[in-house]
């Protein structure tokens, strides 16, 4: 550990010894990898151990646990005397874990050469094959450009298509050589140069409020750094007022903060510059700000105006410089935000939001919600909260052990995200036999559907029927896939489409969540709207390769792979031939059937 | 009976629209208590029950709403609260309409029925960022504190409060913009309805390859439907309910009659995206389709250079907003809508008075105005005055003594509908989500003087 200290003493004067020495970087990961492999051993054999689940339930023990997620989820369930559903189908599971993992549908060879394989790992593999593949880094690139608000206007400030290209670009290249999120949350926090050039100079740039005191911009620093980093953004709350009076009865932790132990967060942000290049407006770099460090400063009680209330001096305090919150520690030098950064990812938070939101992601639900309201008093199992507080999570003792693994693993997003998907407990049907009650759902005793994002939808349409658009974001790379669009915002060039994938409620990384709702909207444009409709035809490149398959059960068979991810049910066969009996035209008749499948309620979901 | 997160949803009265038989999706929520932007498990119930409210009195003189989003900032001096000065073009012939001066030359539609018109004069934005300002006036809230990145439009409120499950247009409707403020944490069916009428009928609802054909494909995805294995959960089943609702919109005479109108109809509201948007509302409000709530916006107002060239800039922008919201205050008198029908006309701020800048243009600048018609306020009635120029505010002309504030337009809004401003609903924080921000305090509140 200690080496990893020194090694962020030095960082930002010279490169980080992970990219300096690919060779010891590569040990570092299959020792990562070995030790992660050995946890999930000990795990196994710890959960197999008698007496520790010897009432275990008829169908709960059915799925054998895999890891210690298992141990937890399978335990809990056994415990609770709830039944788990039974595990999904090959069919299912290649599909759910593509799109999960790659935001695609597997191939229809895909899906068929990994139903018929007997392999006893083929699941493993399949999730090694997917991690390694490049659709996993346009996918997971989205994700972080949600997080981390990756667009050119927000509300507060504006970052423009240049600097967001270099932000897009960078984190990009943290998920394409999945970077350990120490280093990179240490790059973000501080990042200087001109935001056009530098990705990371994006990262302090979200802090910049335009409107208001300068005190305005720390804060705002610190909420997007607790929110996106720590899943605290009740410094949101604490930054206008004490805790108390306003959270008791939310965050026990809250509750005793008071607005000067926010502050004191904040000045971590006391030091930070913008400053414009002062070109003529025909230059390049015109719009563009320069992020830096200054070398003095504090953050001054001293405001009347802006966005939050008065900041005036308690009792001779006047003004304050930088305390991490309950350790107290203090910045060795004037580089603030180097300094947050090297103690934001020892904080226990640190972890326990990362492994919170990646499961989210993938099992459709936190361990804690709300995820970005983390209660740092009532998370550890070993030391719960005092009485009327419970702990936060459903799992408690799962979400410490998960935080510890990924702090073990120096925070590697994707062992973590293997770790979850080889778990019976993600492995899991989503189908379930008998009530499914209320009590039932912080227990995860199935697995649950997942609207797919806007740019899958769009990216399994343009895929199954073959006719691409070619989207062109300002200053990047032409892509036919809405995956690999910067933001969401894209494609500029072609607003039609650009309308389509607004309807799916992608967001605006700004002042709109991306959201998973379904709307009257999004049934009208599948059913009517030209992208689809215009793509449902005999003529699109791939279905003129797919109807030419003289087989009736066999082109039925591919098309549904190909739009569902799946073969129709006996029973959706039956449906399908007595429809194809009333018409005489092949090739209209499954241009209707690929609209059908497009139309199904499953088409939209991860399940 | 209070949950982990402290709240108590025993008295929860639960949602009217889609109504479910089951309880379960309630509870869920209990657990999760967030659901902002997170997984629509479970998507038709959210934790909107309400836990406070003060004791105050609403005027309930409206029914509807149109909320005209002035994109931009028009310039207040040159519109609402005309300052003349050496700048001042000829072409904008001020003219004495009663106590009004109005520039007559660039907004003579109007000008004919300031008998029917309020002007605010003493308002005053808290933000100078178009997108941040523009928001501010949409959730009626600042979008930089805590609860706003689940806080919902007002449109979105208004929608909670008057939906009727039995119309065939959701409660809100957004028209000319496809993005912005959402439902925040409210149901994703209070979600504006996002709407760009061009008079051919109401987008997606027809399919191109023909009805014949529609019903064919139809046929077959309910076949098919009805075949599959619904045994994935309410996620996946609860695509047939928006499947329905959605297919009601379809071929059907009542929306078409909103949504489609002919080329003499257009010309009439000046042949423009914004008098098409105007168009659609009154038909909408005609039809009694549901929507309650109908944002238009338009644009563009944000005249930093050249802002009185001619055919151009505010000009342009002036031309478009007269011909537009003057005719439609004429036909909804006409159509005896226009005293239930409470019409807002604001932009995010206001624009520098006195000179143009080097540019010829105006900049951004707080103070601004904003115009109201209809929904019981009397016509007529000019509130607040500025000094000289349109600086600031000499006298506020309302009780509160202070200059009037988004919240304060926010609370009218809500007062003039009937929907109690100070209501409380538990929301995602646990803090509780306040219509009008502050109520507790009585920070904030509606200008009663409107109703003079």
């Amino acid at each position: 550990m200690t080496v990893w200290l020194a090694t962020l003493a030095i960082l930002g004067a010279q490169e980080c010894t992970f990219r300096a020495d690919p060779n010891a970087f590569l040990e570092r990961q299959t020792r990562v990898a070995r030790q992660v492999l050995e946890r999930t051993n000990q795990a196994v054999s710890r959960a197999s151990r008698p007496g520790k689940r010897s009432d275990a339930l008829p169908l709960a023990s059915t799925l054998q646990p895999r890891n210690f997620i298992d141990e937890e989820i399978f335990g809990t369930l056994a415990a609770r005397n709830v039944p788990s559903a039974a595990m999904s189908t090959d069919e299912e599971f290649v599909r759910r874990v593509s799109l999960d993992l790659t935001g695609k549908l597997p191939t229809p060879a895909d899906s068929r050469a990994f139903v018929a394989s007997d392999s006893t790992t083929k699941r493993d593999e399949l999730i090694d094959k997917l991690l390694g593949s490049p659709a996993y880094v346009d996918k997971w690139t989205m994700w972080w450009g949600d997080l981390l608000e990756n667009c050119s206007f927000p509300g507060l400030f504006d970052r423009r298509q240049d600097g967001r290209n270099v932000y897009y670009k960078y984190i990009k290249d943290f998920v394409e050589k999945n970077r350990t999120l120490r280093d990179v949350s240490f790059e973000l926090l501080a990042g200087g140069g001109n935001h056009f050039d530098s990705g990371v100079a994006n990262f302090p740039m979200t802090a910049r409020t335009s409107m208001g005191p300068s005190q305005d911009t720390y804060d705002q620093g610190l909420v997007k750094t607790a929110t996106f980093f720590l899943g605290m953004a009740q410094y949101d709350c604490l930054l206008c007022h004490n805790g108390r009076g306003h959270l008791d009865q939310i965050n026990a932790w809250g509750a005793r903060q008071t607005r000067v132990d926010a502050w004191k967060m904040a000045a971590y942000f006391s030091h930070l510059n913008f400053a414009s290049p002062n070109l003529p407006s025909s230059d390049f770099y015109f719009y563009s700000l320069i992020v830096s460090e200054r070398t003095t400063g504090t953050y001054d009680l001293n405001t009347t105006t802006g966005n939050r209330p008065s900041r005036q001096a308690v009792g001779t305090v006047k003004n304050l410089t930088p305390e991490y919150r309950d350790t107290g520690a203090k910045p060795k030098d004037a580089n603030y935000r180097a300094g947050l950064g090297q103690v934001l990812w020892r904080d226990p938070m640190f972890s326990t939001n990362f492994v919170n939101r990646f499961w989210r992601e993938l099992m459709g639900m936190g361990l804690v919600e709300p995820y970005d309201m983390l209660d740092p008093d009532r998370l550890d199992p070993d030391n719960p909260p005092a009485d009327p507080w419970t702990l936060q999570a459903t799992h408690p003792v799962l979400l410490k052990k998960l935080a510890q693994a990924f702090a073990d693993s120096d925070s590697n997003v994707k062992e973590l995200l293997r770790l979850i998907v080889q778990s019976n407990a993600y492995q899991m049907s989503a189908r379930y036999d008998g009530d499914f009650t209320l009590d039932m759902v912080p227990l995860f005793a199935r697995h649950y559907p997942r609207r797919l994002w806007a740019e899958e939808i769009h990216d399994i349409i343009v895929t199954g029927t073959g006719q691409f658009n070619n989207y062109t974001p300002t200053r990047l790379p032409a892509t036919k896939w809405a995956m690999q669009l910067p933001e969401p915002g894209e494609p500029n060039n072609d607003g039609s489409t650009a309308n389509f994938l607004n309807t799916f409620l992608r967001g605006n990384r700004d002042s709109q969540q991306r959201s998973s709702n379904l709307s009257i909207l999004q049934r009208l444009a599948l059913m009517n709207d030209g992208f689809v409709v215009n793509r449902t035809k005999a003529t699109a490149p791939n279905l003129a390769v797919l109807f030419k398959i003289t087989d009736n059960a066999q082109v039925v068979e591919e098309i549904f792979l190909t739009f569902l991810g799946r073969r129709p049910t006996d029973a959706e066969g039956e449906a399908i031939v007595a429809a194809a009996a009333k018409v005489t035209d092949r090739n209209a008749f499954l241009e209707d059937l690929v609209w059908a499948c497009i139309n199904k309620a499953d088409f939209q979901f991860s399940y | 009976m209070k949950d982990r997160f402290g709240s108590n949803f025993s008295d929860a009265d639960g949602t009217r629209f889609w109504r479910r038989p089951h309880l379960a999706r309630r509870m869920f929520f209990r657990h999760v208590a967030s659901a902002v932007g997170g997984y629509m498990l479970l998507p038709s119930l959210h934790p909107t029950e309400t836990i406070a409210r003060a004791a105050v009195t609403t005027k309930g003189t409206a029914k509807n709403v149109i909320f005209i989003l002035m994109s931009g900032g028009p310039s207040h001096v040159d519109t609402f609260d005309l300052k003349e000065g050496s700048w001042t073009p000829a072409a904008f012939n001020p003219t004495t309409y009663g106590n009004v001066r109005w520039a007559q030359g660039l907004l003579p539609v109007l000008g004919n029925q300031l008998g029917s018109i309020a002007l605010l004069r003493s308002v005053r934005s808290w933000a100078l960022v178009h997108v941040l300002a523009r928001t501010w006036v949409m959730i009626g809230r600042n979008p930089a504190q805590g609860n706003a990145r689940f806080a919902p439009h007002i449109g979105s409120v208004v929608a909670r409060e008057l939906e009727n499950p039995n119309s065939i247009l959701p409660a809100f409707v957004s028209l000319n913009a496809n993005n912005g403020p959402s439902a925040g944490f409210l149901p994703s069916r209070n979600n504006p309805f996002y709407i760009s009428p061009g008079g051919g009928g109401l987008a997606n609802t027809t399919h191109s390859q023909g009805v014949a054909r529609f019903n064919q494909r139809s046929a077959l995805s309910a076949g098919l439907e009805a075949a599959s294995d619904p045994g994935l959960g309410d996620a996946v089943n609860e695509t047939a309910d928006y499947t329905s609702a959605a297919r009601k919109l379809m071929y059907n005479s009542a929306v078409d009659s909103i949504f489609a109108f002919d080329q003499t109809e257009k010309n009439r509201y000046g042949n423009n995206g914004f008098g098409n948007a105007c168009i659609a509302a009154r038909r909408m409000l005609r039809a009694n389709s549901g929507a309650r709530f109908i944002q238009i916006t338009q644009g563009d107002w944000d005249h930093h250079e050249n802002i009185y060239l001619a055919n151009s800039g505010h000009w342009a922008a002036a031309k478009q907003f007269d011909n537009g919201v003057g005719t439609l205050i004429a036909d909804l008198k006409a159509d005896g809508l226009l005293d239930q029908t409470l019409i807002v006309a604001m932009g995010e701020f206001g624009r520098v008075p006195g000179n143009l800048n080097s540019g010829g243009g105006r900049d951004h600048f707080a103070q601004q105005a904003v115009m109201m018609a209809g929904g019981g306020v009397k016509g007529g009635t000019v509130l607040g005055t500025t000094d000289k120029v349109g600086n600031g505010t000499l006298d506020p002309g309302w009780s509160r003594q202070r200059d009037i504030r988004p919240e304060d337009v926010e609370a009218t809004i809500y007062s003039a509908l009937g929907i109690d401003y100070t209501k409380q609903l538990a929301d995602p924080s646990g803090r509780g989500f306040q219509y009008v921000p502050f109520s507790e305090f009585d920070q904030y509140g509606p200008v009663n003087e409107l109703w003079g």
